[in-house]
């Protein structure tokens, strides 16, 4: 991997759900010695999907974190070990709470002769119900506003930071640090952006961010801002409950994203990325993704919805394979060696598709499968025998379970040494990879489940693996989730034969840890790393 | 004159035999998963309940097959001593080689003997 800075951004909520699937590739381990600087950028602070990628991101950084304490210092990056990079939140959102619509916001609410002539300026462009419908829940597709509202928002920082100082708020401060760190980083920094081009935020916004952050930096320092963009274009893969006639009735609530013209909004959009010359000559790497076979993710399925969700916390949506894509699309523009010179390069690659079937394999979402091949199965095997034979699912946390067998084979490295939040905070993220089960005793997907559940046909591991029967999943064999005899080293054993063998390994690769593998020393950084040893060794995935 | 080595040879083998028995059972006793695996402590004591049987049914043995029905009263005497010796020889024996093989294999199910 290049020495770049790297920067993503997330925004919207399909581009917090191509978030959750990048920090899930982050505590994998595929960003190796890598610090990165994180963006969340939503018009809708509620939004379910945005409130579980900060959640995710804060448990990641516990988890990094030596002591277990404080969220914003996530300790130092790291190699060959799970959690590798070190990840730095900043979040940043318009504040367009109370009410607040296009013409409050540009003072056109109230007519006379002073704004006359700007009210028929807008109304050359925006129908009168884009301009008063509440923007609490996003530009609701429509992108024509939301790309003016965006770049006025980030401009509007940057004015408010260098005029105030400190008591700018702190949305806008995070932003405009964000920004410095960009800009600070020259030419040797890489920044991707996630959203979708079908809806509204993600939609409006990766058009101008490239240019509202050259021109906000510029407000402020008088420099230009040289980074590599790049942005994930993901068209519609997903719909929902139509807007009824009555929604549509309430004046605030008149403009609805409408899921029957995603495929006319993705269209256009492609048609626009395709030939925009702004586009073309700041962006280095377009990733093209869509879903264009089969039956698309309805987010409405199950849910017991009168009307169309707009966003707030109910718009919690489940992980889908095309936002895996996208985070995919990430690492290949964080590891790529060379970029055109003068315009865009517009990335798109296929995937096996036969009887209404997918059958993805690890070539198909990294170019070199290898690392890939090891931490996805390793991470899935630590996680369910922690989740399962040491009963994390059930209770608390699973980790005393791993230090129960350790002690039992005399093996007391760890005893005492790792504290109760942290153990609680590794089963958690565990489950949020995985699965959990809820007070009834049904399994709730994590991201992995979800992901597989997101379409008919293969997904790198054995079918049997994302099964929602406890029964069954306590059958799972955690050492026989390769295809390759060589890389199964479970094979004919049950759970505990396997977790012993895992603990035979484990004490096995005792003192063979580099210090890359946990630069802070500290007690819990190194049972990570040494599980990731222990995990590889026994793999073979070479 | 009678000879005390089959006393002898009978307490090694029962040692050998009852540590063999408190291996198959350790072995058959699955790994327990959670936070607190109760299968170590259940080895433990299989280890220790075979360990008393193995000594009592020495002892047992020897009385039964050498000393009542031995007639001679001197035969009787040293034949008793070899069994008393036996009995300890086996539970020694019992235990040294209990607990080299614990140590041996400490990280296998053997190891939650000592």
């Amino acid at each position: 991997m290049s020495q770049d800075k790297l920067f993503v951004i997330g925004i919207g909520g399909t581009g917090m759900r191509c978030l959750e699937s990048f920090v899930h590739l982050c505590a994998l381990g595929m960003f190796d010695n890598k610090e990165i600087e994180v963006l969340t950028l939503d018009t809708d602070q509620e939004n379910g999907n945005l409130k579980r990628v900060w959640d995710l991101i804060a448990l990641y950084n516990r988890i990094k974190n030596p002591s277990g304490q404080d969220i914003d210092a996530g300790g130092k990056p790291s190699s060959n070990t799970f959690f590798s990079a070190k990840l730095n939140l900043s979040k940043f959102w318009p504040e367009y709470s109370g009410g607040v619509n296009y013409q409050k916001l540009s003072n056109l609410a109230t007519k006379d002769e002073n704004t006359q002539e700007s009210i028929d300026l807008a109304s050359l462009f925006l129908d009168e119900p884009a301009q008063v419908f509440d923007l609490a829940h996003g530009y609701r597709a429509q992108t024509h506003l939301g790309s003016q509202l965006m770049y006025h928002s980030i401009i509007e920082a940057a004015r408010n930071v260098k005029s105030k100082g400190n008591a700018a708020k702190q949305q806008e401060r995070e932003l405009m640090d964000y920004i410095e760190k960009l800009g600070a980083a020259k030419s040797e920094a890489r920044i991707f952006i996630f959203g979708s081009i079908f809806g509204g935020t993600g939609a409006s916004s990766i058009p101008v961010i490239p240019t509202a952050f050259k021109d906000a930096y510029e407000f402020t320092r008088k420099l230009p801002i040289q980074a590599k963009f790049g942005a994930s274009l993901l068209t519609e893969y997903f719909t929902f409950k139509a807007p009824s006639d009555a929604q549509k009735k309430d004046k605030k609530n008149a403009v609805v994203a409408d899921a029957n013209y995603f495929t006319l909004n993705s269209q256009a959009a492609l048609q626009f990325y395709q030939n925009d010359p702004t586009v073309k000559s700041t962006y280095k790497c377009l990733y093209n993704v869509g879903w264009p076979v089969g039956e698309k993710s309805d987010f409405s399925k199950g849910k017991n919805e009168s009307e169309t969700i707009t966003g707030g916390a109910p718009q919690k949506n489940p992980c889908h394979i095309t936002e895996l894509l996208c985070a995919f699309g990430a690492y290949d523009f964080f590891y790529r060696e060379t970029f055109e010179e003068k315009e865009a390069e517009y990335v798109f690659r296929t995937v096996h598709f036969e009887d209404n079937n997918f059958h993805f394999d690890f070539a198909d979402l990294a170019g070199d499968p290898k690392s890939l091949k090891n931490k996805l199965p390793g991470m899935y095997s630590i996680a369910l025998l922690t989740l399962t034979y040491h009963q994390g699912a059930d209770n608390i946390e699973g980790i005393s379970g791993w230090m129960a067998r350790m002690r039992e084979m005399k093996y007391k490295d760890y005893e005492g040494q790792i504290d109760e939040l942290s153990k609680r905070d590794l089963t958690d993220y565990f489950k949020a990879f995985l699965f959990s089960k809820d007070k009834a005793g049904h399994i709730q997907d994590g991201w992995l489940y979800q992901i597989k559940n997101s379409f008919n046909g293969k997904f790198l591991l054995p079918s049997t693996s994302f099964v929602r029967d406890w029964k069954v999943i306590t059958q799972v064999n955690a050492g026989e989730l390769l295809e390759d005899d060589a890389h199964k080293w479970g094979k004919k054993k049950n759970a505990a034969e396997c977790a012993n063998k895992f603990v035979d390994e484990f004490i096995n690769q005792a003192g063979k840890l580099s210090n890359e593998q946990y630069p802070t020393g500290s007690k819990k950084e190194q049972l990570i790393a040494h599980l990731y040893k222990t995990i590889t060794e026994l793999q073979n995935v070479k | 004159m009678v000879s005390t080595v089959p006393v002898y040879i009978i307490s090694a083998a029962f040692a050998g035999v009852f540590l063999l028995i408190a291996a198959l059972i350790s072995n058959a006793i699955k790994f327990e998963g959670g936070a607190n695996p109760k299968d170590p402590g259940k080895r433990k004591m299989w280890f220790w309940i075979l360990a008393i049987i193995g000594t009592i049914a020495n002892l047992l043995f020897g009385l039964f097959s050498y000393y009542y029905p031995e007639n001679n009263s001197y035969a009787k005497s040293q034949l008793i001593t070899a069994i008393g010796l036996g009995t300890g020889i086996c539970f020694v024996l019992y235990m040294v080689f209990g607990f080299v093989l614990s140590k041996v294999f400490k990280n296998g199910k053997l190891g939650n003997w000592f």
